[in-house]
């Protein structure tokens, strides 16, 4: 029946096709105008709702537009890391970084960037680098655990890399153009066909900005991806779902035994119980090796990196030589970091269990600490950089 | 006729300009991560 149709009855098709490329070229305008716009005005952090694990991906514009929203004058701290960072136990009004804000004063303002799950040098990390490259006085603040650097080109917001990398937004750097070339030829690597496909949607993406109109309008007005947190109603815009602190279960026995778990193979794999041997300098060699290509050079000395210890509540269930071990990690891993020229501190040392809310998250006088114990190191950076008076 | 001429011209801009919303729109979906965990590993 529908090959019977006389569709020329019905349709021009040259005006059918002027206006498909009249109404995409109109898209790839609207979107370019996104970029520009600061979506998030009150923001405060990135959530559960506006991130990944919904199917949420901040686009470098979005993150662009929330930094220039901030006075051209003042020092931008931003702040990456992972949930620790993120304070996604706590409310968004108890949040840690407008403490250090406070703690700061006028000449600086503080983006936190952290995401659930981040690497240390993925998300956050790349609008520092990017805002650097713009001209702008950035400290850019991270944490992590001893020995853990991240994947060179992030891990939970890979796309975001080459949304950046795609638009030339960050700096030259030949040994991480090296390394992403090489882990594009390399047949025999895992994930090659993500990482070719995320290059592509990167440069497609530059010029026809899907990504940062389709996630406006999502934020805005509707969103068309179903996500198991925002079930059932995911088409609702994102700008509706309040940021809530996501609980974690403590103390329970399960989730100590995890825990532990974690911190004993992060050890071994670090220490071999306390032995110098080739297996712990390779990995120690392997872990100077990355941050070579992770953090241009540039970026290093206005890079903070905050290891952060866990609840002594936690710590109490290792026995004593494995506390040991566990405080000669920490220094050591505090030595690498410096050696590849980046600021580095323990975090928690001399915290107690008020200070946290589950194993490693702060509560609400431990991230009041935090914010005291990061301000001081971040005024000396800023210092160095001759970026205070 | 003269009708006839211009309901062709508006049905054939306005399925027009949807196709090429839809386009942009498949761009932008088509981009997405299909698993959220993407891992490269070196």
């Amino acid at each position: 029946m529908l090959k019977d149709l006389n569709w020329s009855q019905y349709i021009s098709p040259k005006l059918f096709v002027a206006a498909l490329l009249l109404g995409f070229a109109a898209c790839c305008w609207a979107g370019a105008w996104c970029r520009e716009i600061c979506l998030m005005p009150d923001f405060r952090r990135f959530n559960i709702y506006t991130g990944p694990y919904s199917n949420f991906y901040p686009t470098s514009g979005e993150m662009l537009a929330l930094a220039n929203c901030k006075r051209a004058n003042k020092i931008l701290v931003v702040v990456g890391g992972d949930s620790v960072f993120n304070c996604a136990s706590l409310p968004a009004q108890e949040l840690w970084t407008e403490k250090l804000e406070r703690a700061l004063g006028d000449e600086f303002a503080v983006l936190n960037f952290s995401f659930e799950g981040e690497e240390p040098f993925e998300g956050g990390y790349l609008a520092a680098e990017s805002l650097f490259k713009q001209g702008r006085k950035v400290v850019f603040v991270t944490d992590s655990q001893p020995g853990i650097s991240g994947e060179p080109f992030g891990y939970l917001l890979a796309p975001l890399f080459f949304d950046f990398n795609c638009r030339g937004l960050l700096l030259d750097d030949k040994q991480r153009e090296a390394t992403k070339q090489a882990c594009i030829r390399e047949q025999a690597k895992r994930h090659r066909e993500e990482f070719i496909e995320m290059q592509r949607a990167g440069y497609l993406n530059r010029f026809v900005n899907a990504q940062d109109l389709w996630q406006a309008v999502g934020y805005k007005y509707c969103f068309t991806i179903w996500s198991y947190y925002t079930n059932p109603d995911f088409w609702r815009p994102r700008c509706a779902f309040a940021d809530k602190a996501m609980s974690r279960p403590w103390p329970q026995d399960d989730v100590i035994k995890l825990e532990l778990a974690a911190i004993r193979e992060r050890n071994q794999k670090m220490t071999l119980a306390g032995a110098r041997c080739v297996a712990v300098d390779h990995a120690w060699d392997s872990f100077d090796f990355r941050t070579t290509y992770i953090i241009p050079q540039a970026m290093r000395s206005r890079s903070i990196m905050a290891l952060t210890k866990y609840n002594p509540d936690l710590l109490k269930h290792l026995s004593e030589q494995e506390r040991k071990l566990d405080q000669a990690l920490y220094r050591e891993g505090r030595w690498h970091w410096q050696n590849a020229g980046i600021k580095s501190l323990v975090i928690g040392e001399n915290y107690s269990a008020d200070d946290y809310i589950d194993a490693n998250h702060y509560s609400i006088a431990g991230s009041r600490r935090l914010a005291s114990d990061l301000a001081g190191p971040i005024k000396q950076v800023a210092e160095q950089l001759g970026y205070l008076p | 006729m003269k009708d006839n001429r211009r309901l062709r011209a508006l049905i054939s801009l306005t399925l027009g300009l949807l196709c090429g919303i839809f386009v942009h729109y498949l761009c932008y979906r088509l981009a997405i991560p299909a698993k959220p965990f993407i891992y490269v590993a070196f």
